[in-house]
């Protein structure tokens, strides 16, 4: 039973309730999911409750066309995949975490559509330090990649990341604005970003607010 | 060996003897050399895995036990044996000796097999492997004592089908980490399978006699895939306190540098120097070996010593009378013994309370017990004999190992680590810090045996103050000196990049290592500088999107939109690298909100500068400098072929998207931690939000639109079709479906209308 306590308008009200399981305040089944242009869904299973992390394909049918990966440290093997992200070629962008000493790390690894492993980095800001990435998603246009990160702790720095498809750093920004990031998606244009946070959603645009376009 | 804090006063000697030496004087100096009382037998006893607790005992070639002491082996399957001289037959340990281990346990499972090595040329300063390759070889010389020791091991390196070049001295020191020749898991599971070690010995001699051969390959540990290399790295320094560390310190470094799938070319140089590293580390483990050899051997002195005491106090009983003293002489005693065993504080804490035994007041003690006390403290003292040289190796041993291994390591994230300066550093700061880390590890150890050497001397005494202090103080300056030079190397070396300059050299901290390290450098600064031009010429993007209005048909868009990027200094054209129609694209955001727009996008890859766009059948004219935002207004629009047109959009490296807005959900229960996690944008724009809500078990998905306005929220906890528990991970599909994962897979309409779930980890809940 746990009680949390709340004032509204100056008045005290108290909620009590049962947890609904234990251990999924930090365990989850499936910790990503995405889908491609061409309507396949893919879907990452952490392997907490499996024991075998791996990257599950579904077609627009439900049918389970794919699944790679498996436990493990080398290529396109996994410890704790999360977040996932699809381009609209089908490439496959894959966070995995780790704990080295302590420190929390994250590696951003790339599939082809058929789980073919094509490259891993270190997810790290560009002072080199590791960031846990929280999120990721994949431009339509450029096939350009967008990480929210964060130092690893409770209202950490938060970094927002573009990288090309190679993984290479193109820019990045240190986003005060945003508090412990959880999710990231791309405007149907590229022109936004937005960020889910603590507080509700954040968007983020190239387009500067004094734009006015209509009236000509 | 040389000794690095001996080294003035020694060239002072030496100048000194040369001056002197036709006067006789020499003679007297070497006079004062301490005389030598020890020797030492050590080494290590592994087989798949380390020996532990095993007895050792050393025969002469007559079969002559000369020394055995149980339960000799520690943790690692090392040991060490600090033998008196008076103790051996002849004062010293003979040219030919077999050393024997027997008893103890592998892996927590008791051992009774003997392992067994041959010594032809006795050295003290060799550390002796015993495994199952020298006790078949010792066996086989048992049994045949007319074959020499050379004859019996190249019996066995034909028996085990040793390639030729490479002989059993080889296969031992490598053994650790290459099992390409002999592995001894092979050996033990077929030993187990022959009823056990002696016993399958025996049957490999008689094998050897009938002219067979009997290879124990093992599987090898490296396979060219990064894992296997881990593994190799891993399994290749896991023995041992500091192989382990150092272990640690490559597999970090490896992580750090993200090469989860090192080139072919990586792998060979990580595994020239693993094969350096391996060999520094052995002996960096011999010191240690040494250190807790001798760690051991003082403990179990000054425990006896205590006894002694103990008993002659006893003893002495009758002649003392004074039973007051006779009871504070119990407690101190019991007080030694409780604090040796505590390593570090007991050696320190047990030799001054000997001390003050030994100058216990003439007058209040009868000059027996006196005499008892000041010899047995005379006997601890004789073990300690060995502090001195012991220290020095450590020195010479350790730190100076861990200085090289460190350089290594170094060089090799020169050859192979970062692409740019920044990175660099940023490597090498970490670098220092975690083997700063390993070198006050290094340190406690070191610390303990200088407890010892302090308490030997006393606090009181000027002379262990005065050594413990310049001894101190000299371990510290040459770790400063380390770091220093570390870092220096590494400044210089990266102004030396930037300037060109391969040549300078105080780059190099070991200069017999230098041309080595120097070509290694090379490649790296190679593909540095190919990098860094790289990143020069990697260009900014400029991207012009292009939108009609509802007014215009979609077809004949890209045809009529002729924007052109011009540098504006000299007027060079740049070709569009990407042109992409997209359809149907709504950007809500825009004042224009909610309606349907053909926008298209042209991507130019520019380098830095100032540019214009142009258009023939516009009236745009424009100017860009590459490195600042466009403002987009009402100026910004164009007609092309007479339609309106429109806008324009920058997007080089240095613009960043900026926050326009920000919107909180529409849920009463909402709270920091309970709050929006998965976000999904559709095709149309709609933004889907998934919160888990595990607080108040309200878990919702949310449906916005581009803007931010609340359109649709659904959600209700529980395990039932359509139900959701902890949604966390949200998508849509291009058909403009959402789907959700949790611990299920659940498909909804964009309305919030379950279709179907799958995917029930069913095992959990």
């Amino acid at each position: 039973m746990i009680q949390a306590k709340s004032y509204v308008n100056g008045e005290k009200w108290i909620k009590s309730f049962d947890p609904p399981h234990p251990t999924i305040y930090t365990v989850y089944g499936y910790t990503g999911i995405a889908s491609s242009p061409n309507g396949y869904l893919y879907v990452v299973d952490s392997g907490n409750f499996t024991g075998n992390p791996q990257i599950l394909k579904y077609d627009s049918t439900g049918k389970l066309v794919l699944k790679w990966g498996h436990y493990g440290i080398d290529t396109g093997s996994f410890l704790n995949p999360g977040p996932i992200a699809v381009d609209k070629q089908g490439f496959v962008y894959v966070f995995d975490y780790g704990n080295l000493y302590g420190e929390k790390y994250t590696i951003l690894q790339k599939f082809t559509s058929n789980g073919d492993y094509l490259w891993s980095k270190f997810v790290r800001n560009s002072k080199g330090e590791p960031l846990v990435g929280r999120a990721v998603a994949v431009d339509g246009l450029h096939g350009n990649v967008y990480i929210v990160g964060d130092e690893g702790y409770y209202k950490s720095a938060v970094y927002i990341q573009k990288l090309d498809s190679e993984g290479n750093l193109i820019y990045e920004w240190d986003a005060k604005q945003v508090e412990n990031p959880m999710g990231i998606a791309l405007s149907p244009d590229d022109s936004s970003i937005y960020i889910t946070d603590d507080n509700g959603v954040k968007r983020f645009s190239y387009y500067p607010e004094t734009f006015v376009s209509t009236k000509w | 060996m040389s000794n690095r804090f001996l080294t003035k006063p020694k060239a002072i000697l030496l100048i000194v003897i040369i001056i002197l030496s036709s006067t006789g004087v020499y003679a007297l100096l070497q006079s004062m050399e301490p005389k030598k009382t020890h020797t030492q037998v050590w080494g290590e006893v592994v087989l798949d895995k380390p020996l532990v607790g095993a007895a050792i005992s050393v025969y002469d070639q007559n079969g002559q036990l000369l020394i055995k002491q149980e339960n000799a082996s520690y943790e690692t399957g090392a040991f060490y044996l600090g033998i008196p001289l008076i103790s051996l037959p002849d004062g010293a340990v003979p040219d030919s000796v077999k050393i024997i281990a027997e008893g103890g346990t592998l892996g927590n499972v008791s051992f009774d097999g003997r392992v067994m090595l041959d010594v032809p040329q006795f050295d003290e300063e060799e550390y002796y492997k015993l495994n199952a390759i020298t006790t078949l070889t010792a066996q086989y010389h048992e049994k045949y004592p007319e074959t020499g020791y050379a004859e019996a091991e190249s019996t066995v390196e034909a028996f085990l089908e040793v390639p030729s070049g490479k002989n059993l001295s080889y296969v031992i020191e490598t053994m650790e980490w290459d099992n390409s020749i002999f592995d001894h898991s092979v050996f033990m599971k077929q030993a187990k399978a022959a009823g056990g070690f002696n016993d399958f010995i025996d049957a490999l001699v008689l094998e050897i006699d009938s002219g067979r051969a009997h290879s124990m390959k093992g599987i090898p540990l490296y396979g060219g895939e990064w894992g296997d290399l881990v593994a190799f790295l891993g399994k290749s320094v896991a023995s041992g306190a500091i192989g382990a560390i150092a272990g640690q310190g490559v597999n970090w470094i490896m992580h750090t540098l993200g090469y989860r799938n090192p080139t072919e070319k990586m792998v060979e140089q990580l595994k020239e120097q693993m094969s350096t590293m391996s060999q520094t580390l052995t002996q960096m483990k011999r010191s240690l070996t040494k250190i807790e050899g001798l760690q051991q051997q003082t403990l179990q002195k000054i425990d006896n010593a205590v006894r002694d005491i103990g008993t002659k106090i006893e003893t002495s009983y009758k002649g003392l009378k004074w039973e007051i003293e006779y009871s504070a002489l119990k407690v101190r005693s019991s007080n030694i013994v409780t604090a040796i065993s505590a390593p570090k504080e007991g050696i320190s804490t047990a030799f001054n309370r000997l001390y003050q035994y030994s100058k216990l007041d003439p007058s209040q003690t009868n000059d027996a017990l006196r005499n008892a006390i000041a010899q047995t403290v005379n006997e601890v003292l004789s073990v300690t004999d060995g502090i001195e040289p012991m220290l020095m190796t450590i020195n010479d041993n350790i730190v100076g190992s861990l200085d090289m291994g460190l350089l290594d390591l170094w060089s090799t994230i020169l050859t192979i680590g970062a692409t740019d300066k920044t990175q660099l550093e940023s490597l090498y700061n970490s670098f220092v810090e975690r083997f700063s880390y390993l070198l006050s590890i290094e340190l406690t150890g070191i610390n303990v045996m200088i407890d010892a050497f302090h308490a030997k001397f006393g606090n009181d005494t000027k002379l262990a103050t005065d050594f413990w202090a310049s001894w101190t103080g000299k371990l510290k300056t040459q770790l400063n000196l380390f770091l220093r030079f570390s870092e220096r190397a590494v400044v210089s070396r990266i102004d030396n990049l930037a300037a060109g300059d391969l040549n300078n050299p105080n780059f190099y901290y070991k200069r017999s290592e230098r041309s080595n390290i120097l070509q290694r450098a090379d490649e790296f600064y190679q593909q540095m500088l190919s990098s860094l031009e790289a990143k020069e010429t990697a260009p900014d993007i400029i991207t012009l999107r292009v939108t009609n209005f509802p007014t215009v048909t979609s077809q004949n868009l890209p045809a009529n939109v002729d924007l052109k990027l011009v540098d504006a200094q000299t007027g060079k054209d740049f070709a569009a690298s990407t042109f992409e129609l997209r359809s149907d694209v709504t950007v809500p955001d825009w004042e224009f909100n909610k309606v349907k727009y053909e926008v298209a996008c042209f991507t130019f890859n520019v380098p830095s500068g100032n540019y214009r766009v142009t258009s023939q059948t516009s009236n745009l004219i424009r100017e860009y400098d590459s490195k600042q935002n466009i403002t987009l207004n009402a100026s910004n629009k164009f007609v092309s072929n007479g339609y309106v047109g429109y806008m324009a959009q920058y997007e080089g490296s240095s613009v960043k998207p900026k926050l326009v807005s920000q919107w909180n959900l529409n849920n009463p229960f909402s709270h920091p931690i309970d709050g929006p996690r998965g976000i999904a944008v559709d095709s149309q724009g709609y933004v889907y939000i998934a919160e888990d809500g595990w607080v108040w078990n309200k878990p919702y998905i949310y449906k916005y639109d581009g803007a931010g306005n609340f359109l649709l929220q659904w959600g209700e906890y529980g395990w039932a079709n359509g139900k959701l528990v902890l949604p966390r991970y949200v998508t849509t599909t291009p058909n403009g479906d959402v789907c959700v994962a949790s611990a299920r897979i659940q498909l909804f309409d964009d309305s919030g209308k379950i279709i179907r779930e799958w995917g029930k980890m069913d095992k959990i809940f």
